[in-house]
């Protein structure tokens, strides 16, 4: 085995590390979340950075909170608050709404979940 | 070592390290805001082009079905509801008629805990409407009055198309049956259409076709009482439907207590010994309607019902925070955000 050979070789173990993390590392919890205006996506955020969001809907202004790789709705105007209700998202493939607001939120990414049930 | 060896070397570690990183099959995902809510559309290795026409068809067919069995709003099944009150024989409308049916049989199976006769009575507790009531609830005299009258899908006759009602206080209210039966008519249309993998998540409920590649579709459970936490995970394979029935989701709280839209046949109030009800079945239309008769029935009366609707995946939250479940459900499902261990009874 040549000096080249285990260069080629060392290189390829040090990004073992990465190749797992990367790729095979199962993750817990989504990582982005898509906020929608009726159908139309408005922003997709990593959920990743702890801020507050307010997006217009018809209704008036459905207010978000991102925190601690989560997110929730902390005010809309609906009477049900079904999206209130629904608490913190931050499960792969969960959503919750303020529908008459036509506000939605979905948490992407390959977490556990391909879809929640509820 | 040769060259020819060191890139044979070379082409072995960059197969290693191409391998886990191969382009992820298709996934087309699409969020409807149909049927009065948000429906999850995911479809896997299905050309984009061809996933937008069946989006397309899909988004046609709901917003169909949802103003053909919309319970309060002007359409086929209000008309249905106005000629069922007359008593007098009329000829069905063919887009509620199969509808109905199904109502029938599934009332009578559930023991009438899945009964989409008492629209009068889901009207009377405000939930006939699109904005949630606020209370405060009716009042006993009213909630009494109609629950002498009886109403239930038996007393609606069926002669070929046309029907009558033996009792004009029935109305027809399909809110616990309906998702499900949108949900089969997509997942029967994405198969003909040669879809060999797809989720149909319809507000919170759905119904798998294939497996998410070489894996089967994972699927977690809301807790229904602690937010932001998941109750259980779940393998779902080709064809399962899961639905589950829960007071956290459409309610209103009026003096300190909570109000929510799953209406007990029996006493006219909401059904108020459960916190969820999860169902796994092949039909949707059936999962729909037994979550909510096994909802209403609570950990004293769900045996009954699993037995006579032959269910093998119940697991049932009570208002005290048990969880109580099947066997077979046992087997398939993991409980995670919780230090409860289940309780495991054979129906």
């Amino acid at each position: 085995m040549t000096r080249a050979d285990i260069v080629l070789l060392l290189l390829a173990i040090l990004a073992l590390p990465f190749v797992y993390l990367h790729y095979w590392q199962p993750t817990t919890a989504g990582t982005t979340v898509r906020i929608m205006r009726g159908e139309t996506l408005v922003r997709e955020l990593a959920l990743n950075k702890d801020r507050r969001i307010s997006v217009d809907g018809p209704l008036g202004v459905s207010r978000l909170q991102i925190k601690d790789g989560k997110i929730r709705f902390t005010d809309s105007p609906c009477t049900g608050k079904v999206g209130i209700h629904a608490g913190w998202l931050s499960h792969s493939g969960d959503f919750t709404a303020c529908l008459p607001n036509r506000i939605s939120i979905e948490i992407m990414g390959s977490g556990q979940y391909d879809s929640m049930n509820f | 070592m040769h060259l020819p060896h060191r890139l044979h070397l070379f082409l072995v570690l960059s197969l290693l390290l191409t391998s886990s990183c191969q382009q992820a099959p298709r996934e087309y995902k699409q969020t409807l805001l149909v049927f009065g809510t948000l429906v999850k559309i995911t479809l896997r290795e299905v050309d984009p082009a061809l996933a937008q026409k069946y989006i397309a068809q899909i988004r046609k067919d709901l917003n169909f079905m949802h103003k053909a069995w919309h319970p309060w709003k002007p359409g086929p099944m209000g008309r249905t509801n106005a000629l069922l009150a007359t008593g007098g024989w009329f000829s069905a409308n063919p887009s509620v008629l199969p509808v109905i049916k199904r109502g029938i049989e599934l009332a009578r199976i559930t023991n009438n805990l899945f009964n989409p006769a008492i629209g009068k009575l889901i009207g009377l507790w405000g939930f006939h409407q699109d904005d949630a009531p606020k209370g405060p609830p009716p009042a006993k005299k009213a909630i009494d009055q109609l629950l002498a009258r009886h109403p239930r899908m038996s007393d609606i006759e069926i002669d070929g198309l046309r029907m009558r009602s033996h009792n004009p206080a029935v109305q027809l209210d399909f809110g616990a049956m309906a998702k499900g039966l949108a949900v089969d008519r997509v997942i029967h249309y994405l198969r003909s259409q040669g879809v060999r993998n797809a989720i149909i998540n319809a507000g919170g409920d759905l119904k798998v076709i294939g497996s998410h590649g070489d894996r089967p579709w994972r699927i977690g459970i809301r807790h229904p009482r602690e937010k932001g936490k998941v109750l259980a995970a779940l393998d779902a394979y080709d064809g399962d439907s899961v639905f589950t029935s829960g007071d956290y989701e459409r309610y209103y709280i009026y003096k300190g207590r909570r109000y929510h839209h799953i209406i007990d046949p029996r006493t006219g109030y909401p059904a108020n010994q459960s916190t969820s009800a999860t169902v796994i079945l092949k039909d949707a239309a059936t999962a729909d309607a037994a979550a909510t008769a096994l909802f209403v029935a609570g950990p004293s009366g769900w045996q009954v019902i699993a037995r006579k609707m032959h269910l093998r995946y119940v697991m049932l939250v009570d208002k005290n925070g048990r969880i109580i479940m099947t066997p077979a459900m046992a087997k398939r499902i993991t409980l995670i955000d919780t230090d409860r261990k289940p309780i495991i009874i054979q129906p």
